[in-house]
């Protein structure tokens, strides 16, 4: 356990070729794996915790069940409210979001079966109540004006990766799972042609890629 | 075990500083289209030696400095609400300018997330409230959505 060690496999992918090795052992158990009914239900500390410090109260879950050898299911819930300032911009959003996807265990953890890297995709939509109070005119020499619009209900999806870590915490039946979400928007509903500057769930949608975390704590039932 | 703890706390803080947003950007050209002026002199089409235009936006007055050996010239109009700009227009140092009244009514169009709204006019009416260098005025296109079409002919 030294530190050169630690850093070769941080930085190295040949990682996951030694973990290869650990593979067959995994595929004799595969014969004999049967679904059980196995849930993992998790809450996301970090976005709760931020959401005291700022205007973005983002609050979400995940519910995820190992389905085959090394493929979990996964269902993620939420919900955001969000205001967006910027730019002559003055707009708030709210509403709740639902991603389902699943994920493949890359390397386990040989002990424990739940502990290890995944990566994985889903599928989200977000159903929210959007208002903006301005969206600005640009002009010249001090001239600016901005147009408000009537709060409205729109709804956008997007395809995410999901790219994290699980690691059991001690003996319990509690786990840290932490992930990172590269996030790309594909559909949106818009209020008289205006790009969303926010979407719930998605976060500045300004451009069609944004990068989700999420830091969760997960209860293994 | 250990090394996945570490791996993931490295993560954790890897994440926290990576996300930063970009600022959209309006590029020029998708805005507002500005108000072109051209010029004449005994009903024909001319080219100025010299000409300074002020525009009152309201919250103050821009000056656009001098140009010179200039046929036309484009001028941006007010975004906010007023249903008029005022021009100032001088030809030379010394004399008085004069001053151009351009009423019009807008239409707020959708551009991008970085120019937000872009305004166009329509009804685009000139009116010369205060004749010194500029002897009368003339309405071309009367609206304006780009700035291919001269809006306005400014006799001398």
């Amino acid at each position: 356990m030294n530190r050169k060690l630690i850093y070769t496999l941080i930085f190295s992918l040949s990682y996951f070729v030694s973990f290869a090795q650990a593979k067959k052992e995994y595929q004799k158990e595969k014969e004999k794996w049967h679904y059980q009914p196995n849930f993992m239900v998790g809450f996301d500390l970090l976005n709760t915790g931020a959401s005291f410090f700022s205007d973005r109260k983002l609050y979400q879950g995940f519910i995820s069940s190992r389905i085959k050898d090394k493929v979990h299911g996964v269902i993620d819930a939420g919900f955001e409210s969000n205001v967006y300032q910027k730019n002559g911009y003055d707009a708030k959003v709210n509403g709740a979001f639902l991603r389902l996807g699943s994920f493949y265990m890359l390397a386990r953890d040989p002990e424990n079966e739940f502990n290890g890297f995944y990566g994985g995709g889903k599928l989200a939509g977000s159903f929210y109540k959007q208002e903006y109070m301005a969206v600005p005119v640009r002009g010249y020499g001090g001239s600016s004006s901005s147009v408000a619009f009537p709060s409205s209900t729109q709804s956008s999806y997007w395809i995410e990766g999901s790219l994290g870590g699980r690691v059991q915490l001690f003996e319990s039946n509690f786990y840290i799972d932490v992930n990172l979400q590269p996030k790309y928007l594909i559909y949106t509903t818009k209020q008289d042609d205006i790009q969303p500057m926010i979407v719930p769930g998605f976060g500045r949608s300004s451009g069609k890629f944004t990068m989700g975390f999420a830091w969760n704590i997960a209860y293994k039932f | 075990m250990k090394y996945i703890t570490i791996i993931i706390l490295l993560c954790s803080l890897g994440m926290l500083t990576s996300c930063g947003g970009d600022d959209d950007i309006c590029e020029s050209g998708q805005g507002t289209p500005r108000m072109k002026i051209k010029f004449k002199k005994a009903g024909k089409q001319t080219t100025l030696d010299s000409i300074k235009v002020f525009v009152n936006y309201g919250s103050n007055v821009v000056d656009f400095g001098w140009q010179t050996k200039v046929d036309s010239m484009f001028v941006p109009l007010r975004v906010d609400d007023s249903p008029y700009t005022d021009l100032f227009i001088k030809t030379t140092t010394t004399a008085d300018s004069s001053k151009v009244r351009v009423s019009y009514t807008t239409k707020s169009i959708y551009v991008s997330p970085g120019c937000g709204m872009k305004k166009n006019y329509e009804n685009l009416k000139s009116e010369l409230l205060l004749p010194t260098t500029v002897l009368s005025v003339e309405t071309g296109q009367n609206f304006i959505e780009n700035e291919q079409k001269t809006n306005l002919y400014l006799n001398f």
